[in-house]
């Protein structure tokens, strides 16, 4: 290789492009010319170390090239020059219009921040990361190296946060999936065990509550699953900045160092056939991990050090790299401990081994600091130092093998026009015929993949550890029924048990939709997580949003027309809803060859995530019926909007628009109700998602033990609609509240101003009994029947 | 040296997990499973006398209320015996904790464990249908190694 390299600055575009082909870096001619470039500049050839490094802190995954770049986008024929790329014209540029004085931190660290609690003590952090390549070669493995590595994106926050909550978001084929599948893949049903078991492990092993999430199905994910996984931390206001000065010793914590994980972060920015090699694959240590997180908070509380950050992907080369971008850094990696003794220099540096972090440490703190990390049988080295040249120089032993201006390694990636191509497609009404009864549809609806119980996998996490679960995922008389939104006490952080404060998480993702409509996609996401807060009882004025977005190749132009839209849809709905994006991620490149040789991308994905105060835990509300003959309210209008909806699924509907998103309307509602639940007004509040409004009646009738007589001539409705479409329709922004009889008064008030109507009560009849817009009764089901449908759906893995 | 050591389930306390298995290779279509038995065998290469080894063993490996243990048993037999691996170019994490304890424990350092899930089975198949259900089931050929004796 080394003669290679000598001709590097001779080499023409295409011979340079097949040098990063066979070395697995994952870069393009216009990236590997501009290496050159740099290289000609400095009148030398470059290192392989120094190949490998551009390679690392240059790849889609580090540098979010597709978001930042610019995007020459057709819509409908119409075309547009989208300069300054997508992040900035949207993700960014709403957080930076709505100005929110709580966001403490945003998009500069390894998580958003924002206000917690009261007197500006405390701070939150919030991370979602996806781990879908790693998962789909090693589905245990990968889950696992995926929640390590979002928890370390919190303990790597500022000067670290201490982990709270943990979420689990998966998209999945069926997992009685029967299609052929290429030779190397596993099973869909092999692909979901393994990752719940990974997430599983990790977590429970980490004592850190696994509180919120949700699983998708879609048989487009067969060969590429999506695995999204997030931390929450609580840190001390404090702790917020970081700064690195010259002079600082550069140590290593935690894990050793191998081969293991070498080329993690190219080989996220890559086809999985293009370069699925074994030495991507990690398997995570959670009792290591365990040991650098109760080291580094003692290390933070002492305050010494300056500055932390997580080897992540690139391993050393991004984190010294970035934590010495800004006065340069100065390694021998000769000091490095390591697991195995054959291990070259520069995988040394671009290895991913887990469970390590680097701190920046002020000379006169080492021996402290050595002091804590032998007492918590963490394992560390001193790398070398941070210095004031500007330069990232790296050495092992006395041969240097990196040395790189930071400029150049970090502003010197070229970027490249992307295509974006939009039709927009044209829907028709949904049009079913009538049928008498309705019954077995539920049913049917119920027991969908889509909308049935996940307590198999909810169960196999600790979502009680830390004793700050206030509002558990599984909710109801036996704890077994669909929460919207998880609330946690985080007592565990703040050593007060006189502070009532939590905090609600939840989740909005819809790939169906998403098929119809990017755009909408993105609007229902915010809706979702926006119904799902206010239900528990959050504050809707405080909600802080992440995005994470899962593409297929941002080289075809249609994908990359979704993703216009769809990134559009976040800015709209942000500023609509007042929800700034406090962090986010993406991954491209979702997609494989299947059995007969086509390539199969993912559904276009996004998760929105979000986070919001609630101020007094104890005033909670959670979705099940409370008792008989309270009032059953819907807020919000009905409408045809049958595309991407579970009964559609169910009865082969096509072509039917998605739910438009009115978030004017809907937040003025979701204020109300915030207020009524405040107020003490409210039994149960739940939002209707997949299944409609009769799915969403019959899980709160089914986890409280009270059945619901309802009338569907008193339901808001938009438009002509029939029985069908008003129990189905999956419109957004609709609450279904119980208000107690006496309330109910008191609550129409409070509501006035806000489309809501009475359909019904809740009744001592275990039963849900709905009569249709002739007054005939189209539903009459038990509710042992309906859950039963609910919970016994089939189809999960062994 | 390496000394294999081999950690049971006492009575029918591995009968939830035994079942698991069960199950899970009957799902892709291993039928007339008669008997199933799991296990653990812990790889441990090092310089020890056998009364160390037994020592490591009982102190460390082996839980006395639930589980009993075997020092290089020999192969059963008539039964095939499943044994599944950490490559030995992938990390093994239970191996590494178990190698810092021991060293804990106040014995010299091992040079290496490595773990394996391991189980007996029995029923109406042979050793291919047995090995195809479990490549499907508990070995990831990217991560895993695994040996089929009979």
């Amino acid at each position: 290789m080394e003669d290679i390299l000598k001709s590097f600055n001779s080499m023409t575009g295409r011979q340079l492009f097949e040098l990063q082909a066979d070395c697995g870096w994952s870069l393009s001619e216009a990236e590997m010319l501009a290496a050159q470039k740099y290289f000609k500049s400095i009148n030398r050839a470059p290192l392989y170390a120094e190949l490998e490094t551009i390679a690392q802190t240059w790849s889609e995954h580090c540098k979010h090239k597709t978001f930042n770049g610019p995007v020459e986008f057709v819509k409908d024929g119409k075309k547009e020059f989208i300069k300054d790329g997508l992040f900035k014209t949207t993700i960014y540029k709403a957080t930076k219009k709505l100005n929110k004085k709580w966001c403490l931190s945003v998009f500069k660290d390894n998580a958003g921040v924002i206000e917690f609690g009261k007197n500006k003590k405390w701070a939150l952090a919030f991370k979602a990361e996806t781990h879908n390549h790693p998962c789909a070669v090693e589905p245990y493995g990968g889950a696992e190296t995926g929640v390590g590595g979002v928890i370390r994106d919190i303990l790597g926050v500022g000067l670290g946060a201490k982990p709270v909550v943990n979420t689990d978001i998966f998209c999945f084929a069926d997992p009685k999936y029967s299609k052929k599948l290429p030779q190397a893949a596993l099973h869909p049903a092999r692909i979901f065990k393994g990752v719940v078991d990974g997430v599983r492990d990790y977590g429970n092993r980490m004592g850190i509550p696994t509180a919120s999430g949700g699983i998708w199905f879609d048989d487009r994910f067969a060969l590429n699953p999506l695995v999204f996984v997030g931390t929450i931390g609580i840190m001390p206001t404090w702790a917020i900045e970081k700064h690195v000065k010259p002079g600082d010793l550069v140590i290593a914590i935690g894990g050793r160092t191998g081969r293991d994980g070498l080329h993690g972060a190219t080989f996220s920015s890559a086809n999985i056939e293009d370069a699925s090699e074994v030495s991507a694959v990690q398997i995570g240590h959670a009792i290591n991990e365990k040991k650098v997180l109760d080291a580094l908070l003692k290390l933070r509380d002492k305050k010494l050090y300056r500055a932390v950050t997580d080897c992540g992907a690139g391993g050393f080369s991004s984190a010294v790299g970035e934590l010495g971008s800004e006065t340069g850094v100065r390694v021998d990696l000769s000091k490095a401990i390591l697991k195995e003794s054959k291990i070259k220099p520069w995988e040394i540096w671009v290895s991913e081994s887990q469970e390590r972090m680097i701190l920046a440490v002020p000379p006169k703190n080492l021996k402290e600091v050595e002091k804590i990390l032998k007492s918590e049988n963490c394992e560390y080295c001193v790398l070398g130092e941070f210095t004031n040249t500007e330069r990232l120089e790296v050495f092992y032993d006395k041969e240097k093998i990196v040395d790189l201006k930071n400029d150049f390694l970090h502003g010197g990636v070229p970027r490249v026009v992307k295509n974006a191509v939009w039709n927009t497609p044209k829907f028709k009404p949904s049009a079913v015929k009538e049928q008498k009864n309705y019954g077995a549809l539920l049913n049917k609806c119920l027991s969908n993949l889509n909308t049935c119980s996940r307590e198999s996998v909810i169960r196999q996490y600790d979502h009680e550890v830390q004793g700050g679960t206030v509002v558990k995922p599984l909710q109801g008389i036996t704890h077994d029924g669909p929460g919207d939104a998880t609330v946690i006490w985080p007592a565990s952080a703040t050593n007060d048990l006189k502070d009532y404060n939590g905090f609600a998480v939840t989740h909005g993702l819809n790939p169906a939709i998403g098929k119809l409509d990017p755009y909408q996609m993105a609007l229902n996401c915010i809706d979702e997580v926006f119904r799902n807060l206010v239900c528990v009882g959050a504050d809707i004025n405080k909600v802080a949003v992440l995005d994470n977005f899962c593409w297929g190749s941002p080289e075809n132009p249609a994908l990359m027309g979704e993703l216009v839209l769809c990134a559009r849809g976040c800015y709209d709905g942000a500023l609509t809803y007042g929800a700034p994006f406090i962090s986010g991620k993406d991954s491209f490149y979702n997609q494989s060859k299947g059995a007969d040789g086509k390539d199969v991308a993912v559904p276009s994905t996004i998760l929105i995530s979000a986070v919001a105060p609630v101020y007094d835990v104890r005033k909670a509300v959670t979705m099940d019926f409370k008792e008989a003959g309270s009032g059953v309210y819907l807020v919000g209008a009905t409408k045809d909007d049958m595309g991407g909806s579970v009964a559609a699924e169910e009865l082969g509907l096509v072509n039917v628009a998605p739910p438009q998103v009115d978030g004017e309307t809907a937040l003025k509602a979701y204020k109300k109700i915030y207020e009524s639940i405040q107020r003490g007004l409210v039994n149960a509040a739940h939002d209707i998602s997949q299944g409609g409004l009769s799915a969403s009646l019959a899980e709160m009738s089914f986890s409280g033990g009270y059945g619901a007589e309802i009338d569907l001539k008193k339901v808001p409705v938009s438009g002509k609609l029939k029985d069908f479409q008003i129990l189905f329709s999956e419109s957004a922004s609709r609450i279904i509240l119980e208000v107690p009889s006496e309330k109910e008064e008191v609550f129409k008030k409070l509501m006035k101003g806000v489309k809501i109507a009475r359909i019904g009560q809740t009744s001592f009849v275990p039963a849900l009994k709905i009569k249709g817009l002739s007054g005939k009764e189209i539903v009459n089901e038990k509710l042992l029947k309906l859950k039963s449908s609910w919970q016994h759906a089939g189809g999960w893995p062994a | 040296m390496k000394y294999f050591v081999e950690v049971y389930h006492k009575h029918d306390y591995g009968a939830h997990k035994e079942n698991g298995i069960k199950k899970r290779l009957q799902s892709v279509g291993l039928k007339d499973i008669s008997e199933v038995k799991s296990y653990t065998i812990y790889q441990i290469d090092g310089d020890y006398a056998p009364a160390q080894i037994e020592n490591i063993a009982k102190a460390l490996l082996a839980d006395p209320v639930l589980e009993t243990y075997a020092v290089n048993p020999p192969k059963p037999k008539n039964i095939f015996k499943v044994e599944v691996w950490i490559r030995d170019s992938s990390t093994d994490v239970v191996g590494e904790s178990v190698t810092d304890a021991i060293e804990t424990l106040g014995f010299k350092r091992p040079q290496s464990v490595r773990v394996a899930n391991a189980f007996n089975i029995d029923g109406k198949f042979d050793e291919a249908a047995l090995e195809a259900a479990i490549k499907k089931t508990f070995v990831n050929e990217v991560v895993n190694k695994f040996t089929v004796l009979r």
